[in-house]
């Protein structure tokens, strides 16, 4: 299994219009979500603190990048493209799990202490995002093995 | 004739300029709302999807693009402007809109590998799943629908 880490050479991937077109999106998601709920109130404005306004351009971009790295090597890169904005939309799956778990952390504290609700909401985001990343690999890798000793017998 | 002397001289102007003043500064407040959620809501986005370039493997790394940096300043700028039972709300109907991006996602994913869709166009046309899930949840929680 892959371990965590980072790899800051991907950063120079990025073009500099890409960090702005993310920057103006992200904060006109977030100004846009505070007019939602100042016209339309809190419920119709809190459904919309999870509204997907920056995983449009984060997928396209990943899929971008892979694409440019395939090109640079003289292949096409689409489809690896694809498969590489599929895998972080599967990722952004689980870490919605952990939005959840965000919401009801929050919910549960924010009337007892206010900084103690962003605190307990962003733990319980990051433990359980991370847990349930780590269970679908832990899940993934024994379907693979299973599927690698059914070759061994069948082949 | 000053502004000074006509307030003095007529009560009637002397309303319509407070009024005008008021309007004024609640205008100049909510700008400034306005354009602090921009930025910070930019910055805290920036912050989150630039650890998302650098982290390895990329399923790992797709955990920040769900995370919850537009909530993070829109809850604090929530409790700043209203009350804790405001904020309380709007995190009740986020976790719906967690569901929705639960939903979402997994279309996304699908509509890339089986449809074999771009990601530009499989991220828009999901935005239809993401509405139709998330105010449904909000109906079946009894919310305003």
């Amino acid at each position: 299994m892959t371990p965590i880490h980072f790899s800051p050479s991907s950063l120079k991937e990025g073009r500099w219009y890409e960090y702005l077109i993310r920057f103006a999106l992200g904060g006109a998601a977030t100004a846009l979500t505070g007019l939602i709920s100042s016209r339309f109130g809190a419920l119709v404005g809190g459904l919309f603190l999870a509204f997907p306004a920056i995983f449009c351009a984060s997928a396209t971009l990943i899929e971008k990048h892979e694409i440019r790295r395939k090109h640079g090597a003289g292949l096409a890169g689409t489809r690896r493209g694809q498969e590489a904005a599929a895998v972080d939309s599967a990722g952004a799956a689980l870490g919605a799990l952990g939005m959840l778990a965000f919401a009801v952390a929050f919910w549960l504290t924010v009337e007892v202490s206010a900084p103690g609700a962003f605190v307990a909401g962003s733990l319980a985001w990051l433990v359980v995002s991370v847990a349930a990343w780590y269970v679908r690999r832990k899940i993934r890798s024994a379907r693979g093995g299973r599927w690698q000793r059914h070759q061994s017998r069948v082949y | 004739m000053s502004s000074s002397t006509l307030i003095r001289r007529c009560p009637a102007q002397k309303s319509s300029l407070l009024k005008r003043r008021s309007a004024r500064e609640t205008w100049q407040n909510e700008m400034t709302e306005y354009v602090v959620r921009f930025l910070v809501g930019g910055a805290l986005v920036s912050i989150f999807a630039t650890l998302g370039d650098i982290l390895r493997p990329k399923s790992f790394a797709g955990l920040f693009g769900a995370a919850p940096s537009v909530a993070l300043v829109t809850l604090g700028i929530a409790l700043y402007t209203h009350t804790p039972d405001y904020a309380a709300l709007q995190s009740q109907a986020m976790m719906a809109g967690a569901g929705a991006l639960a939903a979402y996602s997994i279309v996304v994913s699908n509509l890339l590998i089986r449809a074999r869709l771009r990601a530009f166009p499989a991220t828009m046309i999901s935005l239809v799943v993401w509405l139709v899930v998330a105010f449904g949840l909000l109906a079946l929680a009894g919310g305003p629908l």
